[in-house]
């Protein structure tokens, strides 16, 4: 704990920190690693639809907001679920992994009829 | 009973009969008159009523004439030529209800105006002036008399042509004058010149009215588009008037007074509407709805006849002019201006408004000197079924792509996150 604390203090570069997240970063569980990873594919489309709506105006914009929907939407239940089943977190003693998937897949369901409704 | 019902018919039929032919350019006329001997001064005016087929009755002030009885009008018109006696057998209750009925009505002021006359002159927008004032004019006057009072009066109503017909000779007028009420109602026919006012007859002690606001002859146009009209001299109809002479011309005054009187009783300036269409030409929408059911965003034609009334000919002839048209929905959501062609037609291409609701298509013509024209006509305006929109738009392609990237990401992530054999360590 005090080396730690020592060598934060003494060079507290960018390059240190980010060195310092990737190790501690290896240390999460790999299904963690996957969700970090679904993750970030959903931000980047969300990203992606925006800018695109912004470039092509709001035309169909019961499209849009339906694509918009669909990957915040995924977003959320998947932060979640990472939420969820983080050890760190603790809720292993009530909810189980596979409740806790079950949970997300449902919510999925209803999330993409709602989007596939909206769409057309 | 059969023989029974077919008379019932009859009867409700030809009673329906009357009662349209009976609405407009009526010619049932009383005349109330002071004193019978009005009858011989004024005889051209009213030879040449009855010549147009005026049914003339007259009646002296004092005698009991019932206007109306069981809500119906025994008159289409009234000419009432008593300014003077207080005894007139009905009172301006009863006048102002007969205009309110749609009928018309002409009435002349003298030297001593008695309160029910005042009164019905109140009622439709006049103030007359105290008795025994005239209109005075040191400039205006027929030089070949000494009277200043015997105005050459031409200031004509100008903007609503259809009353004067565009008579430009000064008429000769000696008489009350009377204040017009500022009213889009209300029409100042004639009016004195600048230097015209009113004044007391026998000491000249001028009174506060002067200059153009002094009226000599105005009219008024109901909302019910019945028709009075008020002169302050009554020997403005007399034979005398008829053929003066101003600087040894004819004056105007039997033209005015023909004019003035035809356009009164309504032998012009009425209008109707008729053969309404309003058809859907194009939609936007996809589905297949019936014809006549209209959208939000359709393309309609709007098609309206509009005719006056032509009392010489006694037909309907087409009104040639501007019409305004509203689409409204508590708002005007579209306003234009029309423009009629020779057969009276005006028709216009437009588009709906993008809003659904219960629309009302007004088509006015608010023309000074003719008839209100309010033509009303109520149909709903549907918003787009479920099935109606467009579907598959290009620029909507990456939304589709973007939804269907999320449903088998969310698939394979969870393929993935299933086969894990990777346990959490808890």
């Amino acid at each position: 704990m005090s080396t730690t604390a020592s060598t934060s203090s003494n060079n507290l570069t960018f390059t240190s920190i980010v060195k310092s997240f990737f190790e501690s970063y290896s240390k999460t569980p790999q299904k963690l690693k996957i969700i970090d990873l679904f993750l970030i594919y959903t931000f980047i489309t969300g990203v992606i639809v925006f800018t695109y709506c912004c470039l092509v105006g709001t035309y169909p914009f019961n499209s849009f907001l339906a694509a918009f929907i669909s990957t915040v939407g995924c977003f959320v239940l998947t932060v979640c679920l990472r939420i969820q089943i983080n050890p760190i977190n603790n809720f292993g003693k009530t909810i189980s992994i596979e409740r806790a998937f079950t949970d997300y897949l449902l919510c999925n369901l209803i999330l993409h009829l709602v989007v596939f409704n909206f769409l057309g | 009973m059969m023989m029974k019902s077919i008379l019932i018919t009859f009867i409700i039929a030809s009673a329906l009969l009357s009662s349209v032919f009976a609405d407009i350019g009526g010619k049932r006329t009383l005349v109330v008159l002071d004193d019978l001997s009005i009858k011989k001064t004024h005889s051209t005016f009213f030879k040449n009523l009855e010549n147009k087929g005026y049914k003339l009755q007259f009646e002296q002030s004092n005698t009991k004439v019932v206007l109306e009885k069981y809500g119906d009008f025994n008159f289409d018109n009234l000419i009432l030529f008593s300014p003077t006696s207080e005894s007139l057998s009905f009172s301006s209750a009863d006048v102002t209800r007969f205009i309110d009925g749609g009928n018309n009505v002409l009435f002349a002021g003298s030297n001593v105006i008695s309160e029910n006359i005042r009164d019905i002159a109140a009622e439709c927008g006049m103030e007359i002036e105290e008795d025994k004032t005239l209109i005075f004019d040191h400039f205006n006057y027929d030089k070949s008399q000494s009277d200043h009072s015997v105005l050459v009066a031409d200031q004509f109503i100008d903007d609503s042509p259809i009353i004067l017909q565009g008579l430009n000779k000064p008429i000769l007028f000696k008489g009350i004058g009377h204040k017009i009420r500022n009213n889009p109602l209300n029409y100042a026919i004639l009016t004195g010149s600048s230097t015209a006012f009113s004044a007391k007859a026998i000491s000249g002690v001028s009174t506060k009215l002067m200059g153009k606001s002094c009226g000599l002859v105005s009219s008024l146009q109901a909302r019910n588009n019945a028709r009075v009209t008020f002169s302050g001299s009554l020997d403005l109809f007399s034979d005398k008037s008829f053929y003066s002479k101003i600087d040894n011309k004819e004056s105007g005054n039997k033209e005015f007074v023909e004019r003035l009187v035809s356009w009164t009783f309504q032998e012009r300036g009425i209008l109707r509407a008729s053969e309404l269409e309003l058809v859907k030409i194009s939609t936007e929408s996809n589905s297949t709805v019936a014809p006549d059911v209209f959208t939000i965003k359709d393309e309609v034609k709007y098609s309206l006849k509009v005719e006056e009334f032509d009392g010489i000919k006694g037909k309907w002839v087409p009104y040639v002019g501007s019409l305004q048209l509203e689409v409204i929905m508590l708002d005007p959501y579209i306003r234009t201006f029309i423009k009629g062609d020779a057969n009276g037609l005006y028709k216009i291409h437009f588009k709906l408004p993008d809003v659904y609701g219960v629309f009302t298509f007004e088509a006015s013509i608010h023309k000074s000197g003719y008839s209100t024209l309010d033509h009303i006509y109520r149909k709903p305006i549907l918003p787009f079924r479920h099935d109606s929109y467009e579907r598959f738009i290009p620029a909507a392609f990456p939304y589709y792509a973007t939804c269907f990237s999320m449903l088998i990401g969310t698939f394979i992530f969870s393929i993935i996150f299933l086969f894990n054999k990777d346990q959490l360590n808890k």
